[in-house]
């Protein structure tokens, strides 16, 4: 499995690897939009989940979360939202764009896992 | 009005709190700020605007931001980068005040929160302008302590 984490703190990346180590998958990471389609291209669009924070330099999480879903290449690929951003509208609005979890921070390690292994079917929905 | 003051410097209290009982796994306990005039060498500023415009301050020395910071990330402390120390405050802040605005958000008040920033330097003394509203406390326990500023404007 090969995960994708798009957020513009350093030390969110850092928490997000360590989660990904225990699962044994490999992550990518990006700092924002731009590095993260870089990524996406690199591995073809062979990525099994894309974690997005949502406010970030650049483009948001948001309208990069809904440039993905209108992109043929990268419109199945799952994204899960990671961020502080916990209002309700928020979340309405991310799943309605399509993605197919949303993570409030702060979080445990051990949530983080477990959301993880949800999205990509290894775990309870 | 007042009480809005109060249930935002609440929310934003507790927000801190919690962001770093789940980050780190200290369980801080909050006192009223008794050492104003300490100095510290890294202290962050969020603002909010909406209902209320607030700015939200947490300051910190560098040896406490090192603790927090390691336990954040699993990382040891000789091991943090400067950038990885700063980072991990101002997600601190960011995540803290992301908490405070969903929780008044649920009261049906919309706000808008800025990016966090980060004063760096050394024996950083933290000064305010007289006659405004304002909550001051400490977040404090296992060696670390966090001050924390609420300040309307």
């Amino acid at each position: 499995m090969r995960l994708l984490s798009v957020d513009d703190s350093m030390v969110v990346r850092k928490i997000i690897k360590a989660a990904v180590a225990v699962l044994d998958f490999d992550l990518e990471e990006a700092e924002n939009s731009i590095e993260a389609f870089e990524i996406l291209d690199k591995f073809n669009g062979v990525i099994d989940l894309v974690l997005l924070d949502w406010n970030m330099p650049g483009l948001s999480g948001y309208e990069l979360l809904n440039a993905l879903k209108k992109d043929i290449k990268y419109r199945e690929i799952p994204v899960m939202m990671v961020t502080a951003e916990s209002s309700k509208e928020s979340i309405v609005n991310a799943i309605e764009a399509g993605a197919v979890n949303y993570m409030v921070k702060p979080f445990t390690m051990e949530e983080l896992i477990k959301k993880i292994m949800e999205c990509i079917g290894k775990g309870e929905a | 009005m007042e009480n809005y003051q109060r249930i935002l410097a609440n929310n934003f209290l507790n927000g801190v709190s919690e962001t770093i009982l789940t980050m780190t796994g200290f369980d801080l306990d909050l006192y009223e700020c008794e050492f104003l005039e300490k100095e510290y060498d890294i202290s962050g500023i969020i603002f909010m605007s909406g209902f209320k415009n607030a700015a939200f301050n947490i300051s910190i020395s560098q040896r406490e931001a090192l603790i927090l910071v390691s336990y954040m990330t699993g990382i040891e402390q000789d091991k943090l980068s400067d950038q990885e120390i700063t980072d991990g405050i101002m997600e601190i802040l960011n995540v803290s005040a992301g908490r405070a605005k969903s929780k008044i958000e649920d009261l049906e008040k919309k706000f808008k929160i800025s990016t966090p920033m980060l004063i760096i330097g050394k024996e950083l003394l933290f000064k305010i302008k007289n006659n405004i509203d304002f909550f001051e406390y400490r977040l404090g326990g296992n060696n670390v302590n966090i001050r924390i500023g609420i300040y309307y404007i």
